[in-house]
């Protein structure tokens, strides 16, 4: 898989680029230590010189080549040299025997061959050169061996650090590569089982705060969800399949026993009509479906409008009086004040329409069934309560879903699309709106509570 | 119930109506129904041919599809405002979404259908619109055979009897009488009695026609005037 090959180069530059950064800063650090040794070291042996140079400034000749010849013979002459020399250079006293090349009054750096018994030896001295009032100038010496000896031993340990901070690093570097490598492997094997169709597996986590773990579980959150829907349209797709079934049976029976048994052109009328009730039930299902994805694409807040609820309420019951009539059940409204909300008029009216709808269908003859709509809380609340069996705490969510039908209430349901209840939830998400299913005792009560949708807003 | 358009129309003379439509399966259907229903029917595949006949032909309606390839069907509606012909327009739209059927009635549409539709309800509508701009002008009254209904009152007679009709059954009874010899389907009735756009369950729509239905024929002692029209709706005529 190309993808994933160079997504691994990627993550690999990636890690090299830390180390580069990493190794780079120590190098400079590692520099910056060794430059600050070495300076503080010479700057102590400058200062130590300019000092004398103070001493000897106002110095007289004969003075001078006294002290010098003096300061040549202690001890320590072989590691602090002194010389003087003419206004021409001609030497005259001390144990430096040529005036080196260099500026007056600043510290250099001069080398001296120096014999012990057979070999020879360079040494390294920094010295200075003090021009005096007298005309003479003398040079004051300091050997710097032991210094240039503890550069090179500081030298030798800053590079075996780094050496050893270098590899460390890369070290650290390769584990952690190769530890995250092996973690997005394990992931895209599990990425690419679910995406053969196991939606149930999840990416592996060890329940720790690294950055992967937090990742995985948020994938993991969302193929939860992602399963949830899957499960759900399949659901759907079964329910449509299991749904138009009937209608399309009975269709193709009518249609067959027309062929089979009409003679005239009146059965073969008939028989074409009863065919075209039966296309209907398919196409009102269909209709119904559309509607609901219709309303959960969400283009429809540009309809919105300010909409009074108890107005609304009164035109749906006033609508389905006479099937409450027929059904023998009394239905009453409870609003006692104006509720607005901001909605789609028509939405809400089916809404209301389904709820009612509902309550209509399920509860029998000589039930009551009252509508309300109150401020609760500071938020618009809607309700259909019935006095009919209820529905069962454990199918109240079951119930929203398209084609979801009530197995005890299987036997007594009348024909319907089994829709209705799945299109209130729709209706009620663009409205942000919660389904609340209720208790009623006896009875069921749905509650719709307009939760953020305060007029105010 | 084949010559329910020409009813309205002098003898001979088949109210003309322009199809504009790019698919040629919906434009071949929506022609084969208005003929069928007797219209005379002339349908155009493009909008830019849509617009200069519906400029140049003396048509009665419009049968216009919202999305064409070539001119917005909203555009060609602005354009005929515009203009100052009024030929009634119905839109035929895919999009159902209350702004979108809003939005058509808002530039200079009359009716607005979406698809697929069903060819009656479409030719129902037509000849709501054709009746709507034949009789302009209020009258105070209306009588459909011995039934007469008074706009100032808001009383019905039948035969002399006054009826005694709820709000909406006088609604009903008003549409219906203004459609009188002309089928009306329940989606009609609904949105133009309760004024909301949601396709209400249709038994609905039946039980308050029902009751209307008997207490217009004074509980069966007069003939029903009120019909039902197989696949279609309703139809109120005074014959026996």
């Amino acid at each position: 898989m190309p993808a994933s090959k160079r997504r691994t180069r990627m993550h690999l530059s990636s890690v090299g680029w830390l180390l580069a950064v990493f190794i780079t800063s120590a190098i400079v650090l590692f520099a910056m230590l060794y430059w600050a040794t070495h300076s503080y070291l010479v700057h102590e042996v400058d200062e130590r010189l300019l000092g004398e140079v103070a001493e000897f400034h106002s110095i007289g000749r004969a003075e001078a080549i006294a002290n010098i010849d003096a300061l040549s013979r202690r001890d320590v002459a072989s590691s602090r040299p002194y010389g003087v020399f003419d206004s021409d250079g001609t030497w005259l006293a001390g144990n430096i025997h040529v005036l080196p090349l260099a500026h007056d009054g600043k510290p250099f750096n001069y080398p001296q061959i120096v014999r012990e018994g057979d070999r020879t030896e360079t040494e390294h001295f920094r010295g200075i050169i003090v021009p005096t009032v007298s005309g003479v100038r003398i040079v004051v010496g300091h050997s710097i061996d032991e210094i240039r000896y503890f550069d090179h031993t500081l030298l030798k340990m800053l590079c075996v650090g780094l050496t050893l901070t270098i590899i460390l690093a890369v070290g650290c570097g390769a584990a952690l590569n190769a530890m995250s490598n092996r973690r997005i492997r394990a992931i895209s094997l599990t990425g690419r089982e679910i995406m053969a169709g196991q939606l149930n597996r999840r990416l592996p986590t060890r329940g720790t705060h690294h950055d992967l773990d937090r990742l995985a579980e948020i994938v993991n959150t969302m193929l939860d969800e992602i399963e949830r829907l899957v499960a759900e349209v399949r659901g759907v797709c079964a329910g449509i399949a299991h749904d138009l079934r009937t209608p399309m049976t009975h269709l193709r029976a009518g249609l067959e026993r027309a062929r089979r048994r009409s003679n005239s052109v009146d059965d073969y009328e008939s028989a074409v009509d009863a065919a075209i009730v039966q296309s209907d039930v398919v196409l009102n299902r269909f209709t119904a479906l559309l509607r609901i994805a219709e309303i959960e694409a969400d283009g429809r807040r540009a309809s919105f409008g300010d909409v009074s609820l108890d107005t609304v309420i009164r035109d749906v019951v006033d609508l389905y009086e006479p099937v409450a009539d027929d059904r023998g059940l009394t239905v009453s409204v409870h609003a006692p004040a104006t509720v607005q909300v901001r909605g789609d008029i028509d939405l809400l009216f089916g809404a209301i329409e389904n709820l009612l709808d509902n309550a209509l269908k399920f509860t029998p003859g000589g039930g009551s069934i009252s509508v309300e709509t109150r401020m609760e809380a500071g938020e618009p609340v809607l309700q259909v309560a019935d006095s009919g069996p209820g529905i069962e705490a454990g199918e109240r969510e079951a119930v929203l879903r398209p084609f979801y039908r009530s197995p005890s209430q299987q036997a007594q349901a009348p024909a319907g699309h089994g829709l209705g209840l799945s299109l209130v939830a729709a209706i009620a998400r663009v409205h942000d709106a919660d389904v609340e299913i209720h208790d009623n005792q006896p009875g069921c009560k749905m509650v719709l509570r307009f939760r953020g949708n305060v007029l105010a807003r | 119930m084949e010559s329910d358009a020409s009813a309205s129309y002098p003898a001979g003379r088949r109210p003309r109506i322009l199809i504009v439509e790019d698919d040629e399966r919906v434009r071949l259907e929506v022609a084969a129904a208005l003929e069928d229903y007797g219209f005379a029917a002339d349908s155009v595949a493009s909008g830019h041919t849509g617009l200069l006949r519906a400029l140049d032909g003396d048509f009665d309606a419009v049968v216009l599809d919202r999305m064409l390839p070539d001119i917005d069907g909203l555009s060609i509606l602005a354009t005929l405002r515009n203009v100052g012909k009024e030929t009634p327009v119905l839109i035929l739209s895919a999009l159902s979404a209350v702004d979108e059927r809003v939005r058509g009635l808002r530039a200079g549409g009359d009716d607005y259908l979406t698809k697929p539709f069903d060819s009656l309800e479409l030719t129902a509508r037509l000849n709501a619109l054709l009746r709507r701009r034949s009789s302009p002008k209020e009258p105070s009254a209306m009588s459909v055979g011995d039934l007469v209904l008074d706009m100032g009152t808001h009383q019905v007679e039948r035969a002399g009897e006054v009826i005694d009709l709820k709000p909406r059954e006088y609604q009903l009874l008003e549409f219906m009488m203004r459609h009188a010899g002309q089928p009306v389907t329940r989606a009609m009735l609904f949105e133009s009695v309760w004024n909301y756009h949601f396709n209400a369950q249709t038994n609905v729509i039946d039980m308050h026609i029902g009751q209307l239905r008997r207490k217009i024929s004074l509980n069966g002692r007069l003939s029903v005037m009120i019909h039902t029209v197989r696949n279609v709706g309703y139809i109120l005529h005074a014959g026996e």
